[in-house]
């Protein structure tokens, strides 16, 4: 059965980069992006973010659901932030008052057209964020997040747990599936799940302490073979040779440019202000 | 004298938590170019005295150990694992466990990072192992894409790089079809050859010795039995602990008249002396409508179809077992036809009715299905709640649940487990959990057994116990088995289904299926002596014997002439 990690990008020009490329994209853009409160700039960057991301070639199909989870739970975030700020709004030029349309019935959260941008360029970043964020996890070989890290920086033990998580989600996956397999046969219905969180993790339980038990099990042999030969033991190499080439440098130079300017421009312009658009002021 | 590649003197070893010793003075040598085989049931000590060797033990596994291992003439208390790595080579018994690499070069090269050697070398033994091993093929693959056999040549592919002077090889065969587990002994045997030290632990003592060992190590509960050659091995084995080779079966009941004696009373139902019960008196009647019938079935795994157009009536009174290589589709036939995995072509019908009108809760009713592994399925605090899950499931009334555990218990002899009801399920011994899963299962009271691997994890006497009880079970009508043990499959069922590549190649009882050599071989299964004995002494119309029942025939003149 194949549980096999998604290499979704396999063979794009972004899978065909240096896969410390796509690491450190993302580190200069969320340091990039975190300083941006214009709504203008913010569009840019969600135009940089996705163009970034269509060179990925990830197939839409196979992370529609991806997508759907993590702009549900950006939504819920942008939102409970909105109610838990009760209408305050960071980053407003000095001076300005927010312009209420209306207040959030029984908890009374003042509605503005700050409010409202501001909830709005947040969404806009998260969105850029993932867009950067996912070809880390489908446009890197999966035999390569190690090493990698490893010349990241990274201590080596650290960076192949993270060859080991994707070597291991697999598998997990796939007693997940089949300790499903084997509780249905016993008559366990998954359909209708109750909506009390504490009820839907008790009936989860048949499927869970198997599945863990069998995982906590499994990884005594793991760590005997890893041991037998030689893991963690003295100095390693690694199989994998990584070259920066000048593709490469020149992606890099462009992320690091992007950081650069958004640090000058939050310095020397109004770039980390919120900026509200006229059109939604209220008459 | 050169100095042996292990020298083990008085070994006994005791785990930290353990009341009693795992083994006990162990003396043992191993030289360079040698094979030795050790053999012996489960929790005899097999799996200590390979931790002892390769090291693990006392390095991972703190513990009270006396006496001395040597390997390469030093002490292993004295060298560090590293060391111990780029010395001998261990092979665990499950490679889905024992590969960390998330591509086949990766798992390939990384024990020889560990080593820190350098990139180019690396490159270089994957290349010679690539062919070496027979893998080449499977290069640039995912890990988690192989199949169990290939799997299995990869992990020894990933200790190959090391090139160790002693391979350490537990239970090989376990996973893997006998075509696979050829190509892995042959690996072996040319390794030993080359004058690299080999110890493997295998109880398919008939297909180990196809690696030609040269020395036998049996252990029986924790001690060494008999250290020697394999015909003197092969002298003292008891049958029933290990499996033998037919004519070592043979020649034992001829020498020792007693034993006809001691046959148990039917490890096939066929041979004569069958238990009471539905399944006794078994066999398909034509007119009978089936339990279960395929028509042009096809399923499989998202885009990959694995069956491709299944056609096969199972009958309500028989006892059907499906053969072929691994990733023939076995085990997906069963799962497609209890629901687990969507039919995207043909119709399955259980007695009559399309599956579409039952759910898999109400197809449980009908099969009771045993998985592989029982560590799968158990959760519960008490082997009582674990029994009444699946009823509570059903909405079956809790007023009859006393009545169903006490049957389930009954039924598969778990009734004289001390305290069995108030036991946590996973405090069993592997042969009880096994036990626990097909009582599980007849807690739904079905008709209908299905078994997958029913002899996984189990050595010779436990896996042979274990389908004599499942045999027994009283009020059972069919039994649909999945299995590699090829002598299992054909001692027990009344018809074989043959699986190559997602069809059905061959439909029909024991004996006709495994005439057609050439069909057998290209299904990657093995001719095993008993299948040739059966066909000399037996006969096309007779039954398949399992080899005691056979061997006593033929040492008292009754069996059919060749």
């Amino acid at each position: 059965m194949n549980f096999a990690p998604r290499y979704l990008g396999r063979g794009s020009w972004l899978a065909r980069r240096d896969p410390r490329v796509l690491v450190i994209a993302v580190v200069c853009f969320v340091l990039a992006a975190i300083q941006v409160w214009d709504l203008r700039i913010m569009l840019i960057l969600d135009l940089i973010a996705f163009a970034y991301y269509r060179t990925a070639r990830i197939p839409f199909r196979q992370v529609r659901r991806q997508w759907m989870l993590a702009i549900l739970f950006v939504s819920l975030l942008v939102f409970a932030n909105g109610i838990i700020a009760s209408g305050r709004i960071q980053r407003l030029p000095e001076g300005v008052e927010p312009h209420i349309y209306g207040y959030i019935p029984l908890l009374g959260t003042p509605v503005s057209a700050e409010s409202l941008t501001f909830a709005l360029v947040q969404f806009l970043r998260f969105l850029s964020l993932i867009a950067v964020g996912f070809p880390i996890a489908f446009a890197i070989a999966p035999d390569v997040f190690g090493v990698t890290f490893a010349r990241l920086g990274v201590p080596y033990r650290f960076a192949y747990a993270i060859d080991l998580t994707w070597r291991f989600i697999p598998s997990l996956a796939e007693d997940f599936r089949s300790t499903i397999d084997a509780q249905r046969v016993r008559g366990m219905d998954f359909t209708g799940q109750s909506r009390n969180p504490v009820a839907r993790v008790r009936r989860q339980i048949p499927v869970l302490v198997p599945t863990i038990v069998n995982a906590i099990a499994g990884a005594e042999d793991t760590i005997d073979a890893m041991d037998l030969r030689g893991f963690g033991t003295g100095e390693r190499t690694w199989f994998q040779d990584l070259v920066l080439d000048r593709t490469d440098k020149l992606v890099l130079i462009g992320f690091g440019s992007l950081l650069v300017v958004a640090t000058i421009g939050g310095l020397v312009t109004s770039s980390s202000v919120l900026w509200v658009p006229d059109a939604i002021l209220p008459r | 004298m050169a100095e042996p590649v292990v020298r083990i003197e008085g070994l006994t070893y005791r785990y930290r938590r353990a009341s009693e010793p795992a083994i006990r003075d162990i003396d043992l040598t191993v030289e360079a170019g040698e094979v030795l085989l050790v053999a012996g049931p489960s929790g005899c000590g097999k799996s200590t005295l390979i931790r002892a060797i390769n090291g693990l033990i006392p390095h991972a596994y703190p513990g009270e150990l006396s006496g001395s291992v040597r390997v390469n003439g030093r002490l292993t208390t004295e060298l560090r694992l590293r060391d111990l790595a780029a010395i001998i080579g261990t092979v665990l018994q499950d490679p889905a466990k024992q590969i960390v690499g998330a591509t086949v070069e990766a798992e390939l090269a990384f024990g020889p990072e560990n080593l820190g050697m350098d990139r180019t070398e690396i490159r270089r033994r994957i290349s010679d192992v690539a062919e070496r091993a027979g893998i080449r093929n499977l290069l640039g693959r995912e890990t988690a894409a192989l199949s169990g056999g290939e799997r299995q040549l990869l992990a020894v592919g990933g200790i190959l790089m090391l090139e160790p002077r002693l391979y350490v090889v537990d239970e090989p065969l376990a996973n893997l079809d006998p075509a696979s587990a050829a190509r892995l002994l042959g690996i072996l045997r040319t390794l030993a050859d080359e004058g690299h030290a080999i110890v493997i632990v295998e109880h398919r003592v008939e297909e180990a010795l196809d690696l030609r060992p040269d020395r036998v190590l049996y252990l029986e509960e924790g001690r060494t039995r008999y250290l020697g050659s394999v015909s003197g091995f092969l002298e003292i084995a008891d049958p029933d602990a290990v499996k033998l080779p037919f004519d070592a079966v043979l020649a034992r009941f001829r020498s020792d008249p007693s034993l006809v004696g001691t046959i148990p009373a039917a490890p096939g139902h066929h041979a004569g002396a069958a238990p009471p019960g539905t399944l006794a008196a078994p066999g398909a009647d034509p007119a009978e409508s089936p339990r279960l019938e395929f028509s042009g079935v096809r399923a499989g795994f998202g885009d990959r179809e694995v069956l491709h157009g299944i056609d096969a009536r199972l009958g309500r009174r028989e006892i059907v077992a499906v053969l072929g290589p691994n990733g023939s589709g076995k085990t997906t036939l069963f799962r497609t036809a209890m629901r687990l995995l969507k039919l995207t072509g043909g119709e399955i019908r259980v007695d009559g009715e399309p599956i579409t009108n039952r759910t898999v809760a109400q197809l449980a009713s009908t099969f009771g299905y045993v998985f592989q592994s029982p560590s799968q399925m158990l959760f519960a605090r008490t082997v009582r709640e674990e029994l009444t899950f699946g009823p509570r499931n059903l909405g079956r009334d809790p007023g009859t649940f006393g009545a169903i555990v006490t049957d389930a218990l009954e039924r598969t002899s778990l009734d004289v487990v001390e305290d069995i009801l108030d036991r946590p399920p996973l405090t069993l011994s592997f042969g009880q959990q096994k036990r626990l899963a097909l009582a599980i299962a007849l807690s739904l009271e079905p008709p209908t057994l299905i078994l997958d691997e029913p002899s996984a994890g189990q050595d010779h006497r436990t896996a042979r116990r274990f389908m004599r009880e499942v045999m027994a079970i009283p009020g059972l009508e069919s039994i649909y088995l999945v299995t590699h043990d090829v002598d299992l499959a054909l001692t027990h069922a009344d018809r074989i289904l043959l699986f190559r590549e997602g069809r059905v190649v061959a439909d029909g009882p024991p004996l006709e299926v495994v005439e057609d050599t050439d069909r057998w071989i290209a299904c990657n299964l093995r001719p095993t002596s008993l299948i040739r004995a059966n066909a000399r002494w037996s006969g096309l119309n007779g039954a398949f014997l399992d080899a005691e029942t056979l061997a006593a025939r033929v040492a008292t003149g009754t069996a059919a002439a060749p």
